[in-house]
């Protein structure tokens, strides 16, 4: 019998390799320089977890994050829009990362 | 009368006032034009109607009673107040007299602009002829009573206005008296046209003391009352100034006057005081029914012009009055940059939108909504516009539960990061037999108003459309909310046909007050926080009351209804750093727990969430759904 994955309650990424010496760090970077609270961040995906865009669409901050840092920038832009800005991440984020004002600051420096 | 009686010194005053009178028309008539199609529809409307009656006689009620009498203002402080009807009752009302006594006089109503206000030289007493540089010669009144009593009410509106200065002087020095911190911080044309309104009443002294001192013998007792009496400040501060020998300087002294007067008139536009001219139409436009909703229109200019920067609602901000913070963002700022159209990014967002500041101005300023706009113009900049970018909605997949509800509950995303209030609010349907469903157990939806006040409400219209259409397809009269946040985005942004919008405070009441639910008295003593959200911008105080009351035993700490304190974790702010909201969320708490309850009991989740962050355990924190489950 095959496992049908995409029925399960949680995403399973495609294998994938980073190569940090040609990722464009400077969305990051300046993502960062603007916000620095999204340094603080420690990946723990209490945001995702309960997150009203995240349940509706593969949408995930915590990945967000991480494609951000990893200069997936692409991916970053083709997802950021839909979040819906509810905040219900900042009210569990364990390290007070200030996380709306992260996703209008990717959007921001996006665009530029 | 075929010539006026002129002097050159009148020049600097007329001048000034003609200057001040097409500036204020300026901006009318530019505020006016940019009037939204609908606003000028609505002014139309009731201008050319019988209602424009009763419109007009609260108009002139208005004006009188805050632009003149300042009572607001008395309000928040006697002093204050005192001060500022001093200085503007005083003042307008010396005026008048004058034009009074003048109009008595000639029985002419068209006399030149500059004649009242240099009155004590022009119209002189029988026996005082002589007048320094005045071509034709004064004219001369009889001493009558009339007269004796148009003086000494001049003398007596002087001292209004005298007595008003040196209170503002006071207030300069000792600001605790007038109940502020005296900590705002104006700009220079600010300061200069502050300097020119204390000056402008010295020289004015000096000149109609010298004037008086001039008449000399002409100044006769009238009914045995004598000049040292019916003129005791002009009568009595000119003998000092005669004895000084200053009298022969009589018309520098009207010179000096004079420019000081026109000076704060040319100022003005460019001030802060440019609220003078301005507020009379701003309350006549909102008595015809116009305000700032949600566009920044001609009706928003003149609401920013009409900010007095009075300080009142700097020393209300609690980014300003909690310990250690000193964040200048507060609307006398945020006003100032829009007045002058660069509005401060910084200033614009990092608010939390509590609206304390509004309940309070004096003005009655339509603050968070302007503010609002221009965190719209901000972001059309900074953001490309995705009106798109919720359109997934269309693939959620809400599954209708056919239409059968009486009550829909919408617990809300903040209600779902503190589950216990969902939980309870489950329970209290359940116990009084509502037959309900849970709107957004799952894939739920935002209800938009985090996006809309910062600054997004065009895209946050497909939230709400999903949102409408889910309502609707409940079949639910009544649609009950866990979040002042939704309860305000549901009555103010959507349109639910009927869909009677409640907070789940003014639910459970009505279950209570119906008898469905029964309450019992417990012996605690607790605290309601009021929601920003759902005190001042929802105006619901008494609901949550009166559960309590029948529940506990309710005592008010110092801040409460308008006063209440934001807990700083507003969804309108995302400027803020973490350590910030922290401190106001502490501040918060320890105003709240000043009278030692055993509960601190709260309507809104995110005030809930945010005061549990920083209370260390020290005071249990509840929802009133739960506390009323208990």
């Amino acid at each position: 019998m095959t496992i049908d994955v995409s029925k399960w309650p949680f995403g399973v990424n495609q294998d994938n390799q980073v190569d940090f010496d040609e990722a464009d760090k400077s969305l990051a970077m300046a993502v960062k320089a603007k916000d620095p609270t999204l340094k603080l961040c420690m990946g723990c995906g209490t945001c995702s977890a309960g997150c009203t865009a995240g349940a509706l669409t593969d949408f995930n901050i915590r990945q967000m994050f991480l494609l951000l840092n990893r200069g997936r920038n692409d991916e970053v832009a083709e997802k950021i829009n839909n979040c819906m800005l509810c905040g219900k991440c900042i009210l569990g984020c364990p390290r007070g990362v200030n996380t709306r004002n992260v996703i209008l600051t990717i959007r921001e420096v996006l665009e530029k | 009368m075929s010539e006026y009686v002129f002097s050159p010194y009148v020049i600097p005053f007329t001048a000034g006032l003609i200057f001040v009178i097409i500036a204020t028309f300026y901006f009318w008539i530019k505020a006016l034009k940019q009037l939204d199609p609908e606003e000028t529809r609505k002014v139309k409307e009731n201008l050319f109607s019988l209602r424009i009656v009763p419109i007009l006689f609260s108009w002139v009620k208005e004006v009188f009673l805050e632009s003149l009498l300042h009572r607001k203002i008395f309000r928040q402080n006697f002093l204050l107040g005192l001060m500022h009807m001093l200085i503007a009752f005083g003042w307008f009302i010396a005026i008048f007299a004058e034009h009074i006594r003048l109009w008595v006089y000639t029985l002419n109503p068209i006399e030149p602009i500059y004649f009242p206000i240099f009155l004590f030289d022009f119209l002189r007493p029988v026996g005082a002829e002589s007048a320094v540089g005045m071509s034709p010669a004064p004219m001369l009144f009889e001493m009558t009573t009339f007269m004796m009593v148009f003086i000494f009410l001049h003398d007596f509106f002087m001292t209004m206005i005298l007595t008003g200065k040196a209170l503002s002087i006071v207030k300069k020095y000792k600001p605790g008296l007038f109940g502020m911190t005296g900590g705002v911080k104006h700009n220079q044309y600010d300061k200069l046209i502050v300097m020119l309104l204390m000056l402008l009443f010295i020289p004015r002294m000096f000149a109609v003391g010298c004037s008086v001192y001039n008449y000399g013998d002409a100044m006769v007792v009238v009914n045995g009352i004598s000049p040292s009496v019916y003129a005791f400040l002009s009568y009595n501060f000119g003998q000092v100034l005669g004895g000084l020998g200053l009298a022969s300087y009589e018309s520098v002294f009207w010179w000096i006057y004079s420019f000081c007067i026109g000076a704060f008139f040319v100022a003005l536009p460019f001030t802060r005081y440019m609220h003078i001219p301005t507020e009379p139409l701003f309350i006549f436009l909102r008595k015809c029914g116009v305000s700032t909703g949600k566009k920044y229109t001609g009706f928003s200019e003149l609401e920013v012009l009409s900010c007095p920067r009075c300080g009142i609602c700097f020393d209300r901000c609690q980014l300003n009055t909690t310990p250690g913070m000193d964040v200048e963002v507060q609307p006398i700022y945020m006003l100032e940059g829009v007045r002058d159209k660069e509005p401060d990014e910084e200033k614009v967002f990092k608010c939390l939108l509590c609206e304390r500041c509004e309940a309070t101005c004096p003005v009655d300023i339509d603050i968070s909504n302007i503010r609002i706009t221009q965190r719209e113009k901000f972001n059309e900049n900074k953001f490309k516009k995705d009106t798109n970018r919720y359109d997934y909605l269309d693939d959620a997949g809400y599954r209708s539960n056919g239409g059968n509800a009486d009550v829909v509950y919408f617990a809300g995303c903040m209600t779902h990061r503190t589950p216990g209030t969902k939980k309870a609010m489950n329970a209290l349907l359940n116990k009084a037999g509502v037959k309900y469903m849970n709107l957004d157990a799952e894939d739920s939806v935002c209800c938009g108003q985090p996006l809309i006040v910062d600054g997004f409400r065009d895209e946050a219209q497909k939230l709400i459309s999903e949102n409408t259409k889910r309502i609707k397809d409940s079949g639910a009269k009544i649609l009950v909310t866990s979040c002042p946040v939704c309860y305000n985005s549901f009555r103010k942004e959507y349109d639910l046909d009927g869909v009677e919008v409640m907070h789940h405070t003014q639910y459970l009441k009505k279950m209570v007050d119906e008898g469905k639910l029964n309450v019992k008295k417990t012996g605690k003593k607790v605290v309601f926080h009021d929601p920003c959200e759902l005190g001042r911008i929802g105006g619901e105080y008494e609901a949550p009351r009166d559960l309590l009351k029948k529940a506990g035993t309710l005592i008010e700490p110092d801040d409460i209804k308008d006063d209440g304190l934001c807990c700083g974790g507003s969804l309108a702010n995302t400027k803020l750093t973490n350590s910030e909201e922290r401190a106001v969320a502490g501040d918060a708490l320890n105003r709240l727990l000043a009278k030692k309850p055993d509960i601190l009991i709260t309507a809104c989740p995110l005030c809930k969430k945010t005061l549990e962050k920083v209370s260390d355990n020290k005071v249990e924190i509840m929802d009133i759904s739960e506390f009323l489950l208990e």
